[in-house]
């Protein structure tokens, strides 16, 4: 359900023991989060969530208000600190045999996020199937956004289980129109040279090209955010890499780009994306009798589509059952993986899900 | 076109992996995520072959995604679905009995060393097909040979690892210079020494940094010897970090390269400070026991078990007489240990050699010691037994206490006689008093007498009168004597007696000068001469004073004798013997040997008058003649005072 509410104990009202409440706030809400949490635990219920760019409710997307949604649990949601006493990997709980998946909500601007994911596949890979996404702020400015029970942290996940199975459709739309191009120096999040050239010398002359756009007299992400990198997968649409920043020839992406790793420039048309969202939603309602679904969206299909989000949405919404809902959050990264399915990092995916 | 493409880009991602990868498993890790992320698999491993067992194979898991299993054991049935050494195998099942997974299979040889396991759980998909994996057949085999290199480098890291930990944990400091000194590496032991860090030193002139400048010289000169080949020992002082010295005993070699060029040198240290700081010290102390030894005021001397002395020092042979040379080597017991104490000594050695106990041993004693000459003299002894491991010896210190002893005698002595005087001094003044009262009490009674019979003529009786007057005469004449004796003594001890001797013959003065005086008296003494007279050199007065007192004594202590003194007069070849002797009361033997004190009388002598002062006066005079005198007596039977005059004292008249 949605809430554009500020006040905090009309929504804790709704909280349900037993479950885990599952808190999906928009950054620009003016609610207390901490009143929340502490309305929480005074009636002794479960809370876990995060702050995202935007949430969904649902057609629409907001940039204030909460989705609250009830995830049926055998057990509690797990925090992970990134920077705890102990390994990352030590932190992971052996999960109850009732629990058939797991949403992963983390700081999406934490470093090393594919390390945590790697660690997660580690230990769940034939177990679990998952589905999550980065919560944060749109600024990218790191800021705690991970809602507990404990307080909001910064630099953590949290892994809420649930009882019932989880099928998603992935699928972002982009598609290829150069490439491959070798990353042969990266840096991390950074891509220095393509092709054994400058990155931003190889990237501009192929995006001004294609879409006579001009670097020169627009704003960096504005272009961007059109043009993103895909990783080759066999079988599968490319893994997109999101770059958002360029500093000399120096490009800074969403998500790492591993060294010599085979590059190509993606272009997304409006139409191919929202169909692909559509296609994914249909992946995803192959389950029928699901009793709950959630939508994980980029945010920077929002910022790429602008007002035709909202076609978007709707495109996901028609094959969902009346009865149940669309609601979910615009994140900063995205994650999903069917049981011994590798568990990677989108970005500019849309990932639904239905638990059944 | 677009498939070849993507084949190829990760054929070149994948051939890539292994570049900045050196161990074995990172090598490994690599490769199977980047195989799983692009192939979507859901788990790849690399396993290295361990051991072949009767039935079966074992393999170590080098690195898999996920890691579900450490150990794959193959067995023998699935021995045929071995992938041969190029072509590869895809399988409906693992290979190995701990993977009970279900899907799709395959499986690459890795040189010789082991496996790639690749797994789809999905058997619809067409990841892992024969044409599919054809094409990276090649790219792993170079996986292999990467991994088959890696474990090189890790075989050969861990050599050079446990090399170096052995170098490091050598308690031998190594330092290695190029040829112009430069460190180029120093083990933990030779860090431990100069007090520096290893990036401290690396890179910096050895002599510089470490050698005190008076060894430098001697640095050049061994580097010089290692670019001639040579190999040397040698010692010098290094500084360490703190500016301390510390000696070390260095033994170089040149160093050579794997092409022979020298290329440097290698030293090993020694760090010799404390042994160097201990020698010192041991030199000092071995200078101080040298000092002691040679100049202690004790005679020092060590024997062996055997009682064989091998240690005598100067002034063992001041006192004992022997030198070194001449004791060394010989017996204890036969040289210096008087022959009253042998044989316990070589009691003591032997119950020491069973015990290791002895009662003398570690405590200070008085006992006597023979000097080569013969003469035995008391010694203070301190004897010590000393283990130096096996060995086992005596050291003993002597101190020669002769004239301490004759010191403390002489002392003892002197108090003795100080003591003796003090109380002669006080029995003369209370003798004395007594002595000179008697008579003139007598005098005095008397003398009351005669004034009364005087003052009363009709009572006065002449007869009365002169014996009073002579009881006046003979007490007078007593107080007289009295008076001249303590003069005497007086003399006597202040040695102003007149001594003026001449020859004369013994018995004739006698005879001639003092028996007359007894004729005269009626008192008869039997007069005996025997032998060759001889002229005596005797002063006149004293002889007389002699002869009379003593023939006084015989008449008085012999009141109711029935038979008369006798005087004797015997001349030997070389001395006059004179006897006086009488039969009288005799005197106890208690008293005889302080007859001659001054006052003393003997205890029998009841009211019989004497001043106890004539005896001393007469031993003094006889002394002062170089003569003696002795008693004889026995109570009831009489006295024989015999005088010795030697000839030796008069000498010889021409």
């Amino acid at each position: 359900m949605f809430f554009q509410s500020e006040d905090e104990s009309e929504i804790a009202k709704n909280f349900k023991q037993d479950v885990i409440n599952l808190v999906l706030v928009a950054e620009h809400s003016k609610i207390d989060i901490n009143s929340l949490i502490a309305a929480a635990n005074t009636k002794g219920t479960m809370i876990a969530g995060g702050i995202f760019p935007m949430v969904i409710s649902e057609d629409q997307n907001y940039e204030s208000g909460i989705v609250l949604k009830y995830i049926a649990t055998a057990e509690p949601p797990y925090l992970i600190k990134a920077n705890g006493p102990s390994d990352l990997s030590a932190q992971l709980p052996e999960m109850d045999s009732d629990t058939q998946s797991c949403i992963i909500l983390f700081d999406g601007l934490m470093t090393d996020i594919p390390r945590m994911l790697h660690d997660v596949y580690e230990k769940y890979w034939d177990k679990l199937a998952f589905v999550g996404g980065g919560a944060g702020s749109l600024t990218l400015q790191q800021t705690p956004c991970v809602i507990s029970n404990e307080v909001i942290f910064q630099d953590a996940a949290l892994l809420i289980p649930s009882s019932l199975r989880a099928n998603s459709g992935v699928k972002h739309g982009w598609t290829k129109i150069a490439g491959p191009y070798i990353a042969n120096k990266t840096a991390g999040n950074q891509i220095l040279e393509l092709n054994w050239r400058p990155a931003f010398e190889v990237y501009k002359e192929v995006v001004e090209e294609t879409g006579d756009l001009n670097f020169s007299s627009t704003d960096f992400f504005d272009i961007s955010k059109g043009f993103p990198f895909g990783i080759q997968k066999e079988g599968q649409e490319v893994i997109v890499r999101d770059p958002i920043a360029v500093e000399g020839n120096v490009l800074t992406c969403v998500g790492p780009v591993s060294q010599n790793v085979s590059l190509y420039i993606l272009k997304g048309e409006k139409d191919h994306l929202i169909n692909s969202a559509k296609e994914a939603a249909e992946t995803a309602m192959q389950s029928k009798n699901y009793k709950e679904s959630l939508l994980i969206d980029c945010i920077s299909r929002v910022l790429y589509l602008g007002s035709d989000f909202q076609e978007e949405l709707a495109a996901i919404q028609k094959p969902m059952k009346s009865n149940i809902p669309l609601e979910g959050a615009l994140t900063l990264g995205e994650v999903s993986s069917s049981i011994e399915g590798l568990l990677e990092l989108y970005n500019k995916t849309t990932v639904v899900t239905t638990f059944s | 076109m677009t498939e070849t493409v993507e084949l190829l880009t990760l054929l070149y991602e994948l051939s890539l992996t292994n570049l900045r990868s050196e161990e074995p498993e990172d090598i490994a890790r690599k490769f199977i995520r980047k195989f799983i992320s692009r192939k979507d698999l859901q788990y790849a491993a690399a396993w290295k072959l361990e051991s072949t067992e009767k039935d079966s194979i074992r393999f170590q898991r080098i690195y898999s995604m996920p890691s579900i299993h450490q150990i794959g054991t193959l067995n023998f049935e699935n021995f045929p679905h071995m992938p041969g050494p190029v072509e590869f195998q895809i399988l409906e099942k693992s290979l190995f009995e701990e993977n009970k997974k279900k899907g799709v299979f395959a499986y690459f040889k890795l040189e010789r060393f082991g496996l790639l396991e690749l797994y789809d759980s999905n058997p619809q998909t067409t990841v892992l097909t024969k044409s599919k994996l054809n094409p990276f057949a090649d790219v792993i085999t170079q996986f292999a040979s990467s991994l088959a290199s890696g474990y090189l480098r890790y075989a050969i890291r861990e050599n050079e690892e446990k090399y170096r930990r052995i170098i490091d944990n050598v308690s031998l400091g190594l330092l290695e210079v190029d040829n112009d000194e430069v460190i180029q590496f120093a083990n933990q032991s030779f860090l431990k020494l100069v007090g520096y860090e290893l990036d401290e030193i690396l890179g910096k002139k050895a002599s510089d940094l470490l050698v005190q400048e008076e060894d430098r010289k001697k640095v050049q000169q061994e580097t010089q010897r290692r670019k001639d080949g040579e190999s040397s020992t040698y010692q010098i002082k290094v500084r360490d970090k703190a500016g301390n010295q510390r000696w070390a005993v260095i033994s170089g070699a040149p160093n050579y390269n794997n092409e022979g060029e020298q290329i440097g040198s290698i030293g090993i240290h020694l760090d010799v400070t404390e042994q160097k700081r201990l020698e010192s010290e041991n030199a000092f102390k071995t200078l101080q026991l040298q000092k002691l030894y040679e100049l202690s005021l004790d005679a020092i001397l060590s024997i062996d078990m055997q009682g064989k002395i091998f240690e005598w020092s100067p002034q063992a042979g001041k006192v004992f007489g022997y030198t070194a040379k001449e004791i060394i080597g010989k017996s204890i017991s036969e040289t210096i240990i008087p022959h009253q104490y042998r044989e316990s000594h070589d009691h003591g050695m032997e119950n020491y050699k069973k015990t290791g106990e002895g009662p003398v041993l570690n405590t200070r004693i008085e006992i006597s010691a023979l000097r080569k000459n013969g003469e035995e003299f008391p010694i203070e002894l301190t004897i010590f037994p000393i283990e130096q491991g096996e060995r086992k010896y005596f050291t003993a210190f002597i101190r020669d206490i002769t004239e301490l002893k004759q010191a403390k005698e002489s002392v003892e002595k002197a108090l003795e006689r100080q003591k003796e005087l003090n109380r002669l001094k006080s029995q003369f003044v209370s003798m004395t008093s007594h002595e000179l009262r008697t008579p003139l009490t007598t005098i005095i009674g008397n003398a009351e007498i005669i004034d009364f019979q005087v003052n009363n003529p009709e009572k006065m009786k002449t007869e009365k009168v002169k014996k009073n007057v002579l009881r006046i005469q003979q007490n007078a004449d007593r107080l007289n004597q009295l008076i001249n004796n303590i003069l005497l003594i007086g003399q006597l001890e202040s040695q102003r007696i007149p001594f003026d001797p001449e020859y004369l013959v013994p018995h004739l003065f006698i005879e001639t000068n003092l028996l007359p005086d007894y004729h005269t008296r009626e008192i008869n003494i039997q007069n005996q001469v025997i032998g060759k007279p001889l002229e005596l050199k005797l002063d006149k007065n004293l002889f007389t004073h002699i002869i009379t007192n003593l023939l006084e004594n015989a008449i008085k202590y012999s009141p109711n004798s029935e038979r008369i003194p006798e005087l004797h007069t015997t001349y030997h070849e070389r001395s006059v013997e004179i006897a006086v002797k009488d039969y009288g009361m005799g005197i106890p033997e208690e008293d005889q040997q302080k007859l001659f004190d001054t006052f003393y009388r003997a205890t029998n002598v009841g009211n019989i008058q004497g001043t106890g002062l004539g005896l001393a006066i007469v031993e003094e005079f006889i002394k002062l003649h170089s003569g003696a005198i002795k008693v004889m007596s026995k109570v009831g039977q009489g006295t024989t005072f015999t005088l010795y005059f030697p000839l030796e004292s008069t000498p010889e008249k021409s």
